[in-house]
């Protein structure tokens, strides 16, 4: 049992860095920007379907991910403008976008719920100069978690900037973005687009690592991203010297270990949601220890 | 400098709670006042500063703001010249930033917000000194999250993040309400320093008739949209507390207050 | 004293030939199910029978490890991943997403048995011949449309447009339905087709399509199989008979069925399976489908639709109600 559940470490850090891309998007809407973003339950699919087409029509792995991660960001607007323009609450805006996407992803796809990537294609993990310089059972792992690691250092880097600050203070304290004369509508349109920039590119990673398109591949993705970041930031509450990007990257393979686990725990297979959420409740009470707050006037 | 014309505002027109405001109610301020704004509740002074600063329209009148009609720009847009003081402390700073980014924050409000590093590392000592003059300490707590200030921290922080920036119209919105009576009056000094330094024009709604009646040049009290009594300079000097307490009892009783 | 003593001496003696017997391989297989579902347990149990029959038993040579990704993805990659890390002798995967992920994660390593994939070739598991992409292969539910046509035909003589309900962008069902499209024409059939998107809407879509339709057929659709009694609901009082895809529709009220029995799906898949472990080279054997099709009709329902069976089906089918 524990012998099996070490010998799938390293696919479950593989699946752990990819959804990892997820989870950052998550991590700017739900914890930068306090938007509940049930986008993602369509822009993660939107990802995978534009990436497994467009390579399955021929394109490179790079602009396949590109194009997805470009169509991502279009659905965040999308998202942003029904919220703000159209004072549609945040929650449903999320909805309204998940539900058309649902419809986008199958025109996308041609009609087909299942698309296979053959093994001669060229993937970011096949069939190119770099993956084949690389031993075969560390390809994967090397080429994600760089994709992470540059995606994280990026995204430190943007949160420290001026307009980094402003994203974070739209979603800390919206009055503030209003005194800073600025239309706080905008900033968290600008929000939603990067996020679900990012949760397109986790979708298409995705794909092309499992060399196949699912149309269900979309449900529960926020739930997933969401479990990612809140472990990870809980994880973390106490050390301040780590950054939420960190934190939470380290929430997904977190997540993902609890899945193994429950996997591997040789359980009746139908308990193994009911595990993993144990897992799951055992981590969050270990991290929840009382704060003390310093007393406010 | 700023003048209100003829402002008409009815809440929730044509419902059983229909209740008109303001019928045609006139202000002008002039260039440096500063005006204290008093009144019972639901005299409409803090009506007044959302009509001002534009979180509420107007139904009929006119805004001018020195020279240019700003009745309908949106209340992000105003705040370029007008900046605003809450009662909350917490609106006026993000809890999760720390005190350093949050005047980085208030210093990026007349530049691009771009690229560019949200702190600007050689403006830290010009922070660090602006925060040393409250007396508060904040200037050795740049690292701590404004969250984790109190309240009268929080307000002073929010003062100093406008004074970061040359602004035309301070508007006080009853800013030491929640404050215990040391931090009030702290916060009290700062304003009328920050307010007298810049030159500024400002208008403070408060309900402590003896800060309206220390402070400002102007005393304005407002009752069921009406402005009732409005004395300025000598003759407000002039005005003694237990004046005024009188006609505010008496507008309060009749309220039912 | 000495009683205890021999009997001890004579268990430790039985252990250790035990053990001298047991010192044959023991093969591990990892059984990977995409959902909790009627046709895919049967296709499971089979499996497990199938292995028996071919010399690998449970206990005595062979260890399974069930897993079930309850429909969802990301499980389903976890599990194949699992079971690829571990090193089991062969998987099995049961339903065309739990394949594909499978066969992508073994990447060769490991032989990967399928069954109940509907479509292999369009799935990507197989080429035009047959034969695996990659270490592959098993057995395919597509529908015995034929012979589904052929009785149909033999019971209503008059018959002519067949309605079709399925699941839009189910890749299963799409390949289904071309197969009736395209073989109806020969039997003197139209298809009439209504695709919906999720359960609830087939309520919505049945009073248009029967007002079209003389009978209905169905796929093997998990969507709509799930929702038969609703389907049924609407056809028994318009006098539309309904022919099902396997036997368990018929017992829930359908007149018949050129049935597919999971079971023996997955017996077949499990002899598939022995001849990989015993050595044949999975991507040598051409997937296969399923070997008979089965006639199950149901009496009481033909009865109550009016239908006769002719003789030579009454001869060769199986009355579900008996």
């Amino acid at each position: 049992m524990l012998s099996s559940f070490v010998a799938t470490l390293p696919s479950t850090l593989e699946q752990g860095l990819i959804y990892a891309v997820l989870a950052l998007g998550l991590m700017l809407t739900y914890a930068i920007l306090d938007f509940p973003d049930l986008t993602v339950d369509g822009s993660f699919p939107l990802g995978g379907a534009v990436s497994t087409s467009l390579i399955l029509a021929g394109w490179g792995p790079l602009p396949a991910l590109l194009a997805a991660t470009l169509l991502g960001a279009l659905a965040g607007l999308c998202t942003g403008l029904i919220h703000v323009k159209l004072k549609v609450r945040a929650l449903f805006s999320g909805i309204i976008m998940m539900t058309a996407l649902y419809s986008i992803n199958l025109r996308i796809t041609g009609g087909l719920s299942l698309l296979s990537i053959p093994r001669s294609q060229t993937t970011l993990f096949r069939n190119n100069p770099l993956a084949d310089f690389l031993p075969v059972d560390l390809r994967v792992l090397v080429i994600v978690f760089s994709i992470i690691l540059l995606l994280k250092l990026l995204l430190d880097g943007f949160l420290s900037t001026r307009a980094g600050y402003l994203l974070r203070a739209a979603g800390d304290n919206e009055t503030v973005v209003t005194s800073l004369a600025r239309d706080k509508g905008n900033v968290k349109i600008a929000g939603l687009v990067l996020a679900n920039a990012l949760v397109a590119l986790s979708g298409a990673i995705l794909c092309q690592q499992q060399r196949m398109f699912e149309i269900s591949m979309g449900t529960g993705a926020m739930v997933l991203g969401l479990a990612s970041v809140i472990i990870g930031i809980n994880l973390f509450r106490k050390l301040e010297l780590v950054r939420t990007t960190t934190a939470v990257i380290i929430g997904a393979i977190v997540y993902k270990l609890c899945v193994a686990f429950a996997i591997s725990c040789g359980l009746s297979p139908m308990d193994m949601k009911l595990v993993t959420a144990a897992l799951f409740l055992t981590i969050l009470a270990l991290g929840a220890r009382p704060r003390k707050e310093k007393a406010n006037a | 400098m700023l003048e209100l014309q003829h402002i008409r505002k009815i809440y929730n027109p044509g419902t059983v709670r229909e209740l008109c405001l303001f019928e045609d109610f006139s202000l002008s301020v002039g260039k440096g006042e500063f005006i204290s704004v008093v009144g019972s509740n639901g005299s409409g002074k803090t009506s007044l500063l959302n009509i001002l600063c534009g979180s509420i329209p107007v139904d009929a009148g006119r805004l001018v703001l020195d020279g240019t009609d700003i009745t309908r720009q949106k209340e992000h847009v105003r705040a370029r010249r007008i900046a605003r003081i809450y009662q909350n402390p917490a609106l006026g700073t993000c809890a999760k930033m720390t005190i350093l980014e949050n005047m980085a924050l208030a210093d990026s409000k007349y530049k691009r917000m771009n690229l560019r590093p949200g702190t600007d590392k050689t403006q830290i000592g010009r922070y660090r000194q602006m925060l040393a003059e409250l007396g508060l300490g904040m200037e050795n707590m740049l690292q701590a999250r404004a969250g984790s200030l109190s309240g009268g921290q929080r307000q002073a922080l929010a003062l100093t993040m406008s004074r970061l920036n040359p602004i035309d119209f301070l508007v006080l919105d009853e800013h030491t309400a929640a404050l215990d009576p040391k931090a009030a009056e702290i916060i009290m000094r700062l304003t009328h320093q920050m307010v007298t330094e810049g030159k500024l024009t400002a208008i403070m709604v408060t309900h402590n008739l003896r800060f309206a009646l220390d402070y400002g040049d102007r005393l304005l009290m407002l009752h069921q949209g009406q402005a009732i009594l409005d004395k300025s300079g000598p003759d407000k000097a002039a005005l003694r507390l237990e004046d005024v307490l009188q006609i505010f009892n008496q507008i309060s009783i009749e309220c039912g207050n | 004293m000495k009683k205890l003593t021999a009997l001890i001496l004579a268990l430790v003696m039985l252990s250790t030939l035990g053990g001298a017997l047991a010192a044959e391989k023991t093969y591990r297989i990892g059984i990977a199910q995409f959902a909790v579902h009627g046709s895919l347990d049967n296709c499971r149990l089979g499996f497990i029978e199938g292995l028996k029959e071919a010399g690998f038993e449970e206990g005595k040579n062979l260890v399974i490890d069930y897993q079930n990704a309850q429909a969802d993805m990301g499980i389903a990659a976890a599990i194949a991943a699992a079971f690829v890390d571990t090193q089991v002798d062969l998987i099995c995967a049961i339903a065309t997403p739990m394949a594909v992920v499978s066969n992508n994660a073994s990447d060769g390593k490991i032989p990967v048995i399928y069954s109940a994939v509907s479509a292999p070739i369009e799935a990507g598991l197989a080429n035009a011949q047959g034969l695996g992409e990659g270490n592959t292969t098993g057995t395919s539910d597509l529908l015995p449309v034929k012979q589904q046509l052929e009785t149909i035909r033999a019971m209503q003589p008059t018959a002519k447009v067949i309605g079709i309900l399925y699941t839009l962008g189910e890749i299963n069902s799409q390949v289904q339905l071309k197969l009736y499209q395209e073989m109806a024409g020969e039997y003197g059939f139209t298809v009439e087709p209504s695709g919906i998107s999720a359960g609830p809407d087939i309520a919505l879509a049945l009073p248009a399509l029967l007002s079209k339709v003389d009978l209905l057929t169905m796929l093997t659709d998990n969507t709509v199989v799930q929702y038969l009694d609703t389907v049924l609901d609407a056809t028994d009082p318009a006098k539309i008979p309904v022919y099902g895809s396997e036997i368990e529709q018929v017992v829930r009220g359908c007149v018949a069925a050129e049935g597919l029995d999971y079971l023996a799906l997955g017996r077949q898949t499990g002899a598939l399976a022995a001849r990989v472990l015993k050595g044949e080279d999975a991507a040598s054997i051409p997937f296969e489908l399923i070997q008979e099709s089965a006639l199950y009709y149901s009496a009481k329902a033909c009865q109550a639709m009016g239908l006769t069976l002719p003789p030579d089906l009454l001869a060769r089918g199986q009355d579900v109600d008996k």
